[in-house]
């Protein structure tokens, strides 16, 4: 091999390196909002990046955020409520069920020795406990999201898990489908209720997405089509929408989009 | 005679310097509020003129979705050009160039958007449209602080 072939393979790995950069850079770009002070940041993605066009395929999809004030520990949230997919978009027949209070108080690890068979999601929390303003403890925390029911209706048990310092919290999301608007999920969780008083939400990462057989057929937890009209193949579309309700105030909604291609 | 004249001259220099030091006196929340009565009716304008254009790109009504855009873009421009004339508060000068700027970009994208969608060109509306909603994203998170509401772009208002 030649210099001048390595310098050439070289400037071809570097260019290949700066492509994927500019891609990251791209897709790890968040939608912010700000409003009486606080500021709340979403963004969220899926996988695999592109699907058909008229027919659901199972997803996995990932949503982050972040919440912070000008000055001191983001404010206390009373509500969120995250909304995307399509309709028909979340399957959860035949999906164990895990009950709410198999999880109470319990480690990770105890909550996937009970409730593994209804895993349905993964990732992070941080979270901030004030009793000090000046020196909040922080709380990093490992998230579980197990597949449940409350009063026969659908829900995702987000379980999160810190070992030091300890602390164990378990977040209820109560899943909607409407009839009516751009979103067929709604996840929503009264997370004031369920946190208290003092632990603040500072940011997390959630990624769902389960596939699994039931009745003798493949299904997914999460699907998804891109039903755009035949002679497109890609287009920025309406991808999911966060609504953080802090209490006493403000309510912060931060809609995103993202790019819908169409896999053939 | 001369030195009255001198004088008047001085007069108004000093008023006009006042004047000038007084527009840059002005405090953000001050600004906001100026900025946010100009964008009001016309974000609400904007909101009108582009109602349905989701459908209509969906439905390969090219030509009614470019109109409409053009409408937006219309608006978008007056608008800019008017919040412009706005003077800026001191401290906030830079922030709010690197803004314009990036509100510029974003004509500029809307304007190949409109224009792909005149001709048909499908590829090039696709990526002039996931430009101009990315455009708008990045400008807002520039003025993030000024807590923005109707100056601040919402893809919601394009579905």
């Amino acid at each position: 091999m030649t210099a001048a072939t390595v310098r050439r393979a070289c400037l071809a790995l570097a260019l290949a390196g700066l492509a994927v950069a500019a891609s990251i850079a791209v897709s790890a770009h968040a939608e912010q909002s700000a409003r009486g002070g606080v500021r709340a940041a979403f963004r969220g993605s899926f996988a695999p990046s592109s699907i058909p066009r008229h027919r659901l395929a199972p997803i996995s999809l990932t949503l982050e955020g972040s919440a912070g004030s000008k000055a001191g520990p983001p404010p206390r949230l009373r509500q969120i409520t995250f909304a995307f997919g399509a309709r028909g978009g979340l399957e959860t027949a035949g999906l164990p069920v895990c009950p709410r209070a198999q999880l109470r108080n319990a480690t990770s690890r105890q909550a996937l020795a009970r409730c593994g068979d209804a895993l349905v999601g993964h990732g992070e929390i941080t979270a901030e406990v004030p009793f000090n303003p000046t020196e909040p403890i922080a709380v990093e925390a490992k998230v579980l999201v197990f597949n449940g029911r409350q009063k026969g209706r659908p829900a995702a048990w987000v379980h999160a898990y810190s070992a030091t310092p300890p602390a164990s919290f378990l977040l209820p999301f109560y899943l909607e489908h409407p009839a009516k608007g751009t979103y067929g999920v709604l996840m929503r969780s009264p997370v004031g209720q369920s946190l208290g008083r003092w632990p603040r939400l500072r940011s997390f990462r959630i990624t769902l997405g389960r596939r699994y057989r039931a009745a003798g057929e493949a299904r997914s937890y999460l699907s998804a089509h891109c039903p755009l009209a035949p002679r497109f193949n890609r287009l920025s579309v309406p991808f999911a929408r966060a609504t953080y309700e802090f209490a006493p105030h403000p309510t912060i909604v931060q809609p995103i989009r993202r790019l819908c291609a169409v896999r053939e | 005679m001369a030195k009255r004249v001198a004088a008047a001259l001085c007069l108004v220099l000093v008023l006009a310097v006042g004047a000038a030091a007084g527009a840059a006196e002005l405090s953000r929340a001050e600004y906001v509020t100026q900025l946010e009565k100009i964008c009001k009716p016309r974000s609400l304008a904007t909101t009108r003129a582009v109602r349905g254009t989701r459908a209509d790109v969906q439905s390969e009504r090219f030509a009614v979705a470019a109109a409409k855009f053009a409408k937006a873009r219309r608006i978008f421009v007056g608008t800019l050009s008017s919040i412009k004339k706005v003077p800026r508060p001191a401290a906030d000068r830079a922030t709010l160039s690197r803004w314009f700027a990036a509100l510029e970009r974003e004509t500029a994208y809307l304007d190949r958007s409109i224009a792909a969608l005149r001709a048909g060109d499908l590829p090039r509306f696709q990526s002039a449209s996931a430009q101009f909603f990315r455009q708008g994203s990045k400008s807002n998170n520039i003025v993030i602080s000024f807590e923005f509401d109707y100056c601040a772009f919402k893809s919601s208002r394009y579905e």
